[in-house]
């Protein structure tokens, strides 16, 4: 595969869609040797992939969207509308995160019952320290004093401005 | 001038700010210009003079949380928070709003620093998008081995103060973040000086906040300190007032705690968790919280506790690896006769 | 569970209804065409009427989720009065949900996203809310990969001019 011609320095065409490519990984060597090498000479191409980097950035970041309470709790609890009469319909369920929830707790349930029988097992044979309760909300906050001397103070101390988020 | 105009006007400033070539994005390169935009911020809210309102985000099994706080920088010292739930700092020195009054959080000098975050992180410098109306850098900190950003950090271009900084997960997506939603004096007037306190008590309050830690030479018997997990150095080690051992790894971008106390964990006491991970052959409690992800659990009666700002998997990562170090640091045989007849002496 | 290599609807629901909530919101711009595109996909699935190729499952359900948006799309075009809304006041969600991080960034840029044409909104959204590659998003569209690259770089351009001047 010939290499590309390399523009003039200071040539910089933003539309040029090598950038996305460039960007995503999905531009092929030739293309990428050849603009790491307009980069290195460009600062006019480098702002220019500056620029579509941070729309990208912008997009990517954006958090996963929810759907509003009750939506996939009503569909699973009666049916797709023109797919009710096919189907059986499925048992209720509350809604897809406690259905994660609930069926993680069977399967912990499992464990930890296995674990609680090898515990017991060991609890006959030795004589265990005494139970704790870790004060978590006060280590949170112990951890945030701790962050804030060498990280950003602001963002590592707001923890301490704030509810810790635990629940009850 | 409307909000729309004010942030074109910003992004129009970044844009020639890069187009002159003081910024912008070449993936894998500019780790020294990143280092020292990041090294900048971290002086800038002592520098500068600020008032605003930050907002804290995060993702847990029952979705997006966040709060909001207000924050002062002036003076060199910092304030966040309201009412009861108030902290500020000044050098190294830390408070806490207590029941009764003002407390240390921390009053001595850290003794070893984090290592930079270029050791282990692709660090790369770009134009951000407006944050709190102000024209932003943005630093990329990437994943090397997976080329997923991890970090993002916006900070201010014309005064360097990290406005915004968001957490992504290994797939990518922002899971926690931090920023400025309002900010004012920034670079302009002098803001308040917050009310830094004059007399602080060293003593636990009713909220549990401890007096600021004594640094550990010799750790108690039982208690595991490896020097390196998973990319993490092993920044600090303190005891704290209740015997509880602090130890602080950091990897210059996210730092984690490790708790250890001598007991069964005792679950029933415990806050509902968000999950329950496995660390080995252990079943861990996992919170999402503000102050970042938990990890509770106890192994031959030793209960750790592990605090970050890294996700919650990268936290179980460092979980397992380091109760692997915690096991692998006496003989099997040394351990069980140590859990059976040793006193919690100091080695 | 997944029995044959195909999920059914209600495994989707379940495991992935957020992930396909996330993709349609992105693309429709608003929560009620989103809830309309998630259950007209999930309907798609329990019909068999996509057929799934075992690999990437979310791939598989972006595809559904555009196809259906896609046809949505041109069914309304056929129908002017129920044309999309172009009003950035619809495409915002009137009031957030009650834990929805309501950051003054994010709207901002849902509200560019939601403004492009959907000819580069969608393979902004498959590229970078689906972390779909650009063969696959062809795939989904029925174009060349070099259409995807030029849309979905020009949909950047676009986005970030949005975001630079547009909001005013």
């Amino acid at each position: 595969m010939s290499r590309p011609p390399i523009p003039p320095t200071g040539s910089v065409d933003p539309d040029d869609t090598v950038l996305s490519a460039y960007l995503d990984g999905e531009c092929t060597d030739a293309e990428r040797v050849a603009l790491d090498a307009r980069l290195a000479d460009s600062a006019d191409l480098r702002a220019a992939l500056a620029e579509v980097a941070a729309a990208r950035d912008a997009v990517r970041g954006l958090p996963l969207r929810d759907a509003p309470p009750g939506f996939f709790e009503r569909l699973l609890a009666e049916g797709l509308p023109e797919a009710s009469a096919a189907v059986p319909t499925p048992a209720p369920v509350p809604d897809d995160l406690t259905a994660r929830r609930a069926r993680r707790t069977r399967r912990w349930t499992a464990v930890g019952g296995a674990a609680a029988a090898a515990m017991l097992a060991v609890v006959v044979l030795v004589p265990r320290p005494a139970s704790v309760t870790p004060p978590v909300a006060t280590f949170t906050d112990a951890h945030a004093v701790r962050s804030s001397l060498q990280d950003d103070v602001v963002s590592s101390l707001v923890p301490l401005g704030v509810r810790a988020g635990f629940r009850p | 001038m409307s909000r729309g105009r004010r942030v074109g006007i910003a992004l129009g400033l970044v844009a020639l700010v890069a187009a002159t070539g003081a910024t912008g994005v070449l993936p894998g390169a500019y780790a020294d210009d990143a280092v020292t935009v990041l090294d900048r911020a971290r002086t800038a809210t002592v520098r500068e003079d600020f008032a605003g309102t930050v907002q804290i985000e995060w993702l847990d099994d029952g979705g997006w949380r966040s709060a909001r706080t207000k924050v002062t920088g002036a003076g060199g010292a910092v304030q966040v928070g309201e009412g009861a739930r108030q902290a500020g700092g000044r050098a190294e020195d830390r408070w806490i709003a207590g029941v009764t009054g003002w407390e240390v959080g921390w009053d001595e000098p850290v003794a070893r620093k984090s290592p930079s975050p270029a050791t282990r992180w692709d660090l790369t410098v770009g134009t951000g998008i407006p944050v709190a109306g102000r024209a932003t850098v943005m630093v990329t900190a990437t994943d090397p081995k997976t080329g997923a950003p991890r970090v993002r950090a916006y900070c201010d271009k014309a005064t360097g103060v990290m406005l915004r900084r968001e957490v992504l997960d290994r797939q990518g997506r922002v899971v926690r973040a931090v920023g400025f939603v309002e900010v004012a004096r920034l670079g302009g007037a002098t803001a308040v000086p917050p009310s830094a306190p004059q007399v602080v008590e060293r003593r636990p309050s009713a909220r549990g906040t401890d007096p600021t830690p004594d640094t550990v030479r010799a750790l108690p018997a039982r208690f595991a300190a490896p020097d390196r997990v998973t990319g993490f150095v092993l920044a600090g080690r303190y005891e704290r007032a209740d015997g509880t051992v602090q130890l602080y790894y950091s990897d210059g971008l996210f730092g984690v705690s490790v708790f250890q106390q001598i007991g069964v964990l005792d679950p029933g006491g415990m806050p509902e968790a968000d999950a329950r991970v496995r660390v080995r052959e252990a079943v861990a409690l996992g919170y999402e919280v503000a102050g970042g992800s938990v990890l509770v659990w106890e192994r031959d009666g030793v209960t750790r506790t592990l605090v970050s700002d890294a996700t919650a998997a990268d936290l179980r990562e460092f979980a397992v690896a380091f109760d692997d170090r915690a096991a692998d640091g006496d003989g099997l045989v040394d351990r069980v006769a140590d859990f059976l007849f040793g006193p919690f002496g100091w080695r | 569970m997944v029995t044959d290599g195909v999920p059914t609807w209600e495994e989707v629901a379940r495991d992935h209804g957020r992930f396909m909530y996330s993709v349609a919101y992105r693309l429709a711009g608003n929560d009620e065409d989103a809830q309309d595109l998630v259950q007209e996909s999930l309907l798609r699935v329990h019909r068999g009427l996509e057929r799934y190729q075992p690999g990437s499952l979310e791939g598989w359900l972006a595809r559904i989720v555009t196809n259906v948006f896609l046809d949505e799309v041109r069914r309304r075009r056929r129908r002017p009065a129920d044309a999309l809304p172009d009003d950035p006041e619809r495409v915002l969600p009137a009031s957030p949900a009650a834990d929805e991080v309501s950051s003054g960034l994010s709207d901002e840029i849902q509200a560019a996203l939601a403004a492009l044409p959907e000819e580069f909104r969608v393979p902004v959204v498959l590229c970078d809310v689906a972390d779909q590659s650009y063969e696959q998003i062809a795939a989904a569209l029925g174009v060349p990969v070099g259409t995807v690259r030029s849309r979905l770089h020009r949909g950047r351009r676009l986005l970030r001019t949005m975001l630079t001047e547009g909001a005013a």
